[in-house]
């Protein structure tokens, strides 16, 4: 099905190629302008790019069929139509308007696409697992399922706006697909690295890692020690914590129990999941009192870069230098995690549960094997190809051919590029009603006020760039520039911990000392 | 090869409609059927329908022939359980032990009361008849009359995952035990052990 | 459908007997004994069944004629004097008897009520002919 999809694909290419809905587009080109403009406050101007990016000929906007109905996706779709990462975006854009309920269909919409995935390598491993070697076009044009982690990451957001619109049923529901999510993930990438030393011993043309490192290739910014120190590219030790948190709240400690249990396992080092994991559960917090969890996001995703690396084939006893594409990952470094949410006289430490840098990078170094074996595979056909234009043509055509080369290839770059890159929970117990809050961040403090309910009450925050969101329908608060931080705060590198917050002086003297771009904000 | 088959199809179709008539099952659907309540389920190393039907099975076995349970159904004392402990990674409802143990427990004449987040529900309705005001006083439940039980059950479930190349190898352990609650002291345990390997 | 007639016409076979009393080898194994199919390595070599404390309590030696390990699964059905099942069915329970080992399988019964019982067997290794759907009453095979 897929291999015949390709066809077309391919003939389109070439007139699709600056299009947006195009398999070939520039995925970072078309995600920076979405994230400044989340950077400076304007989600509702991000979504519509987002629409824009994504108009697509092939897609109708139309998501009802002739009848109302809703649409099924097909294969089909999901090649042509909107694709998974538009409703990753969509569903991170809205949350971040507070539009719950728009985010949790948009996600599910992506979920959906997972659940193709899924079904696929439920029913048929091989032919999944066959499609991991077979590639002759560059891997942005295959489809995009999404990445590990991405997938793991839309089941615990789904999961998490549940929580938000109350469906405590959904998001129990959501809970246990995010484990089976694991597990699956977990079988196919065992499956893929047995059959992928198959398919290497197979060839003649034998590449490592360390090959490519030889060549040029950044290794050394894959094997970061945070990334090495994660069990596995995809498991989420927020999701677990977030089901501990659910399960205890909801009553069900044999639930909770495993969730604490395995979010410790991913992140040993924590003390806020120590304390869950080894303590005793169920206690409750008291008349008037909730337990109340922060979700602190920050940052961006890393962007998936293409970096061009030329490779010796040998081809008919002569070694052909080929350039070939593989995808790289660019840091982001500009997450900032503030060291403690105050909360009336309580000052709550913000432990990071998820690094989504070290993420990608201990993803994408796991399947840095793999995508050397496809590579390797094209390498072969290509240089043949440059081989023949040599032969007949001499030296000029041959470096055409070789420029006709480099420009089809490019590596895949796509990526969820709006998940933070950073993902940090504080959790007390707090009185109900209105409360005030204040926190650092890069710009200065945020001070605001939100509510808590009498129940369950998750207070997202995500700090991006100069804004800060708070995930709550009517929450309101003000950035305000410190003077004596600004400078603390600067190039300070992401996961260090700052001193202990000062606080400004006043809010009166602060316009003369603002810049431009820190005026104090009212937001949302 | 192939098309030597074909002229045989009519001839057998022939042959299987004189000989019988398709009975419709009272079914709707496919793809879905229903399988074995009993049946010993290996899908997966984690624990499963079987564990849980087994263990509570055993557990409810070995209660019985305690000389101290017989005693409290003679005596037609009180039980209470807390839930049995999930102290695996497993997100698996070790409460479903309880459960059974407790209602095969019931099916021989032991009584017990309810505990633990289903009292909130029982304090909520106790409140209701009699502080809304809207239930008749007489046959509204008094409150103060609510029993307190004499023993307590609870228990645990633990593993070890072992892992090597080609196998991976989970044991189980679940306990439970029946405590007397004034005394503290441990009236029974008794213990399950399960074995399950995946060899792939 | 098989295994309808099997449990039919055992429950004949169970009416006819009326079994109440149980001692050491009281009555013969295979009236108590339901084989699925024929059991080819495993057979039940012992059999024997006491009430105590007002609890039926039964102890069956499983033994593996085949060097080879052998899977079992089993389970009891618990019966009254009329030969009424007294108790809901039981989940099979898997067991693993080694080559040339004689396993023994110690139960009670889960109610007071029991004061009967049969043994259901299985093994994957089970042989069935088509003549001879598995009806154990055609061969009381162990004795």
């Amino acid at each position: 099905m897929r291999k015949h999809a390709l066809l077309p694909v391919l003939a389109l290419s070439v007139f699709l190629a600056g299009c947006a809905g195009s398999p070939l587009r520039s995925y970072n080109k078309e995600l920076g302008n979405t994230i400044s403009m989340v950077n400076a406050g304007d989600v509702k101007g991000a979504l519509a790019q987002l629409e824009a990016n994504n108009d697509s000929v092939f897609s109708s906007s139309d998501e009802k069929d002739a009848n109302g109905g809703k649409k099924e996706k097909t294969q089909a779709d999901s090649i042509f139509g909107k694709d998974i990462l538009y409703y990753f975006e969509k569903g991170e854009l809205l949350r971040l308007d507070n539009e719950y309920e728009r985010s949790r269909d948009a996600w599910l919409e992506a979920d959906g696409i997972v659940r193709i995935w899924e079904d696929e390598y439920r029913v048929n491993p091989a032919k999944v697992l066959g499609d991991v070697a077979t590639y002759l076009v560059s891997d942005r044009v295959s489809r995009y399922d999404g990445n590990d982690y991405e997938k793991v990451f839309l089941s615990t957001k789904l999961m998490l706006d549940h929580v938000m619109l109350g469906n405590n049923d959904d998001a129990r529901i959501e809970m246990k697909k995010t484990f089976e999510r694991e597990k699956l993930i977990e079988s196919f990438r065992e499956q893929e690295y047995e059959r992928i030393q198959e398919e290497t011993g197979k060839q003649s043309l034998k590449f490592s890692v360390d090959d490519l490192a030889k060549n040029g290739y950044p290794v050394d910014k894959l094997d970061s020690p945070d990334a090495r120190a994660l069990k596995n590219g995809y498991q989420n030790a927020f999701a677990h914590y977030l089901s501990g948190y659910f399960f205890e709240l909801k009553g069900e400690p044999s639930l909770a129990a495993p969730g604490y249990r395995n979010a410790l396992e991913l992140r040993p080092d924590s003390k806020l999941i120590r304390q869950k994991a080894t303590g005793k559960l169920g206690g409750k917090p008291g008349p008037g009192k909730a337990d109340v969890l922060f979700v602190v996001e920050s940052g961006f995703a890393p962007a998936l870069r293409s970096i061009t690396i030329p490779l010796p084939i040998p081809i008919n006893k002569e070694v052909v230098v080929t350039p070939l594409s593989f995808p790289v990952i660019t840091a982001d470094t500009r997450a900032y995690v503030p060291p403690s949410i105050t909360v009336g006289a309580q000052s709550l430490p913000v432990e990071t549960l998820v690094n989504v840098d070290a993420l990608a990078r201990r993803q994408l170094k796991d399947r840095l094997p793999g995508i050397i074996g496809r590579t390797a595979v094209r390498a072969v056909i290509k240089s043949a190809l440059q081989y023949q234009a040599k032969k007949k043509g001499g030296a000029l055509a041959g470096l055409a051919a070789t420029v006709a080369t480099v420009g089809s290839e490019q590596a895949d770059e796509r990526s969820w590029r709006t998940l933070p890159a950073r993902l940090s929970v504080a959790r007390a117990i707090l009185p109900v009603g209105e409360q005030d809050i204040e926190f650092r961040t890069r710009n200065g403090i945020y001070r605001g006020r939100i509510k808590i309910e009498d129940t369950m009450t998750i207070v997202p925050i995500r700090l991006s760039g100069n804004f800060v969101y708070v995930g709550q329908r009517d929450a309101q608060g003000t950035l305000e520039a410190a003077p004596d931080l600004e400078e603390a705060v600067e190039d300070e590198p992401v996961d260090e911990k700052p001193e202990a917050a000062s606080k400004p002086s006043g809010a009166g003297g602060l316009s003369g000392i603002l810049g431009s771009g820190a005026r104090p904000k009212v937001l949302r | 090869m192939k098309f030597s088959r074909f002229p045989l199809l009519p001839a057998l179709l022939a042959l299987s409609l004189s000989a019988c008539q398709t009975l419709n099952s009272p079914t709707v659907g496919k793809g879905i059927s229903y399988g074995d309540s009993k049946a010993v389920e290996t899908v997966s190393t984690d624990l499963g329908s079987t564990d849980i039907q087994t263990t509570s099975e055993k557990m409810t076995q070995s209660l019985l022939q305690t000389p101290l349970l017989q005693d409290i159904i003679r005596k037609r004392g009180l039980l209470m359980a807390s839930p049995v402990e999930n102290k695996t990674s497993e997100y698996f409802d070790t409460k479903l032990i309880t459960d059974t143990v407790l209602s095969h427990l019931q099916k021989n004449g032991v009584r017990y009361v309810i505990a633990g987040d289903e009292m909130q529900n029982q304090v909520d309705e106790l409140r209701r008849q009699n502080q809304s005001g809207l239930y008749k006083k007489s046959s509204a439940a008094k409150v103060g009359n609510m029993q307190g039980a004499q023993y307590r059950l609870d228990g645990s479930v633990s593993s070890i995952t072992k892992r090597g190349s080609g196998v991976k190898d989970v044991y189980y352990k679940i306990n439970m035990r029946l405590i007397e609650i004034e005394s503290g002291i441990v009236e029974w345990s008794d213990e399950k052990e399960i074995r399950k390997v995946l060899n792939y | 459908m098989k295994q309808m007639i099997l449990t039919f016409s055992l429950g004949l076979a169970c009416l006819g007997a009326a079994l109440p009393v149980y001692s050491d080898d009281g009555g013969s194994i295979a009236s108590k004994v339901e084989e699925l199919g024929r059991m080819d390595y495993l057979k039940v070599a012992d059999l024997r069944a006491v009430r105590r404390d007002g609890l039926l309590r039964v102890q069956a030696t499983i033994s593996n004629s085949s060097p080879a390990n052998q899977q079992l699964h089993y389970r009891f059905r618990w019966l009254d004097n009329d030969g009424f099942t007294v108790w809901e069915e039981e989940p099979w329970k898997p067991e693993l008897v080694y080559g040339k080992q004689d396993k023994v399988l110690n139960v009670t019964a889960p109610t007071f009520k029991a004061t009967d019982f049969k043994l259901e067997l299985q093994s994957p290794n089970n042989s069935t002919s088509a003549e001879n759907p598995g009806n154990v009453a055609d061969k009381p095979p162990y004795r």
